[in-house]
């Protein structure tokens, strides 16, 4: 419970991410995983994602643990985002079960938090190093993947400055090798 | 006059406005007024049910139009599948169609039956499940034939030969390329699989390898077609493809059979005397508008991967064109219709209607296309090439056959394909079918060969006068 409050400091990454919003270490980010994260090179989110309670090595299931209800969440700081990566996204992310289902639960006490900061998170997170210029491309997703957000085109609801709600569900789809 | 001093007029005008407008003010589907728009296409907002309705009625326009060159009254349809969302769409949209006659509002329906044809490329590709293809067009209750890739080297018959490429680069004074094959039968105790993989590894690139694995998915395509006796094949290409091949497909040569290879209609895909008359349905539907309609119609697609799957833009041609087009059609949103429209002008030059076919892609071959890549940069100037005969060893030929001469049976871009490919590939069966297929139909006209050898003399005699005088 208290790993939530503090956080953890998630690495910065080699390039720089300040662009006028809160930097990732300052939003202080915690992604909640159904499966035990495996283990990334030097990355403070895995050892304590691996250690904290709120993880349940156990379950094998995808969709969201019991032991998120479990939590004292304060409703309106933390959203609950659900994430999928389908139709050929999930060549780009780190493993098949985190491209069927993942839940990000994110902090945004300080800062309200939009599609663009999503989109740069799951770029250094989920996706497979090597592939993030697959993934995102100057500050926006790459062209040729399309994002849904609750079954609707993001571009109908103002696009990368979309402020996410809590419960919202994100599907990214690549519509590159269509057949 | 001109004032080339700054003002804002001018200061805007480099840069061509980007089109992404979101978030408009009016937030109601522009067709029905009434519910809330879930998709954006083109700067229009469309609800859920409008968006749907209006694929199938572009589907069905597109249908349509083609059908006034139909080639029998009511044709038997084959379904190309490969599974991706293209093709699964086309399957429902196609499936759907037919249902909605079947069910007594026409008096007829115009085409007999559906069913679905499918390419099976795990001989080259792991990491997918070719069953789930299969499953897709049995959920729909449509039959699904399948032919392999291998089956290209599938010999049979006493006649059975493969040509097999023998490279030859000759001393100065004649052309520079000759393509030259000879007969083989080749290794009966390689598996067609191993052959098929001895092909695309002898192929100098990964264009080369997509270019020859769309030209054998034609032909095994037609083929289906042909073998369960449909006289019409439906072709998955969605407009955002058929924009980037319009662009592909003129980098590599094809510009000679393009009106074929993007347009509404091809006449015949395969050979010329038993080909099967192709639609391309899809034409005005671009990759998102498919992808939303699946997403919201729940129709499964399997990711069918290929040479370049994963890797970066500059892979290949073909790759990096999609990647063009799409980047482009981002921003700019009209890119892929203004394209597709362009393509629908193509049409063939008189000499394509009348030009031999090449033996290996089925596509008209320009006469005098050797011509073309003489006039190419060379970068070892002929006089310092030395006479090289690599002639690849070939197991069981009962007689010795000497190689021959097939450059004049050949398109531009297929000539590029085996001046790149190692010497000793064996060529697919078709290509020999083809081969044996024009020989008899009309014999090599000598008299033009002749004409065509003195002029080139002429050529060289003149160019080695001049030789001292190049840079």
């Amino acid at each position: 419970m208290s790993s939530l409050e503090k956080g953890e400091e998630i690495p910065q990454s080699k390039d720089t991410l300040t662009n006028g919003s809160l930097s990732m270490a300052e939003r202080k980010y915690h992604s909640v995983v159904t499966k035990p994260l495996a283990k990334r090179k030097g990355s403070a989110v895995a050892k304590d994602a691996a250690s904290s309670e709120t993880v349940d090595s156990s379950s094998k299931d995808s969709g969201v643990t019991e032991s998120l209800d479990k939590e004292p969440v304060d409703k309106k700081s933390y959203l609950r985002i659900r994430t999928k990566y389908t139709s050929g996204m999930e060549l780009l992310i780190r493993d098949k079960e985190t491209a069927l289902d993942h839940v990000f639960e994110i902090n945004v006490k300080a800062e309200p938090m939009n599609m663009k900061d999503l989109i740069k998170y799951v770029g250094e997170t989920l996706v497979l190093d090597g592939k993030q210029s697959a993934f995102s491309r100057e500050e926006s997703i790459c062209p040729g993947i399309m994002v849904i957000i609750n079954e609707c085109d993001w571009e109908v609801m103002d696009d990368l400055e979309y402020v996410l709600q809590d419960g919202d569900v994100v599907e990214f789809i690549s519509t590159l090798h269509g057949g | 006059m001109c004032d080339a001093t700054d003002t804002p007029a001018m200061e805007s005008q480099p840069q061509l406005q980007k089109e992404r407008v979101v978030g408009t003010p009016s937030k109601l589907c522009v067709k029905c007024k009434a519910a809330k728009p879930s998709i954006s296409i083109r700067r229009s907002l469309y609800c859920r049910d409008c968006f749907v309705r209006a694929s199938v009625t572009k589907f069905r326009t597109a249908l349509s139009k083609s059908r006034k060159r139909m080639p029998v009254a009511r044709a038997r349809v084959m379904v190309a599948l490969s599974g991706g969302a293209t093709s699964s769409a086309m399957l429902q949209l196609m499936a759907d169609y037919q249902r909605m006659e079947l069910k007594g509002y026409a008096a007829e329906p115009t085409y007999a039956s559906v069913v679905a044809g499918h390419v099976d490329e795990s001989a080259l590709f792991s990491g997918y499940d070719d069953a789930q293809i299969c499953d897709i067009a049995a959920a729909i209750d449509i039959e699904c034939r399948v032919a392999r890739l291998e089956d290209v080297f599938a010999l049979e018959g006493d006649r059975a030969a493969l040509l097999e490429l023998v490279h030859a680069t000759i001393a100065p004074g004649t052309t520079r390329d000759q393509f030259c094959v000879q007969l083989t039968r080749g290794d009966e105790s390689k598996p067609a699989r191993e052959q098929l993989r001895a092909l695309f590894a002898g192929l100098g690139s990964a264009t080369d390898r997509e270019d020859m694995l769309d030209i054998i998915k034609s032909f095994l395509l037609a083929r289906l077609a042909r073998q369960a006796q449909c006289e019409l094949l439906l072709l998955g290409d969605s407009g955002t493809r058929i924009a980037s091949k319009l662009v592909s497909l003129t980098s590599r040569g094809r510009g000679f059979s393009l009106p074929l290879e993007v347009g509404a209609e091809t006449p015949f895909l395969g050979s010329s005397s038993s080909g099967v008359m192709a639609y391309r349905p899809m034409r005005d539907l671009i990759m998102k508008e498919i992808a939303f309609f699946n997403l919201w119609t729940r129709q499964p697609s399997v990711v069918v991967p290929t040479f370049t799957t994963g890797a970066p833009e500059t892979a290949s041609i073909d790759r990096l064109t999609e990647s063009f087009v799409v980047g482009l059609d981002r921003d700019f949103v009209s890119t892929v219709p203004t394209v597709c429209r362009t393509v629908q002008k193509l049409e063939l030059c008189p000499e394509a209607l009348t030009a031999a076919q090449c033996i290996v892609c089925s596509m008209p071959a320009e006469a005098n296309a050797q011509a073309w890549r003489n006039r190419l940069t060379v970068n070892v100037a002929p006089s310092e090439q030395s006479l090289e005969h690599d002639i690849a060893p070939s197991a069981d030929i009962q007689s010795p056959l000497s190689s021959f001469g097939v450059t004049a049976h050949l398109c531009y871009s297929c000539q590029s394909l085996l001046h790149f490919a190692k010497p000793g590939v064996a060529l697919p069966a078709f290509c020999l079918e083809n081969y044996r297929e024009q020989a008899t139909a009309s014999p090599p006209s000598d008299a033009e060969n002749d004409i065509d050898a003195d002029s080139q003399q002429r050529r060289e005699s003149l160019r080695l006068r001049i030789e001292e005088f190049f840079i």
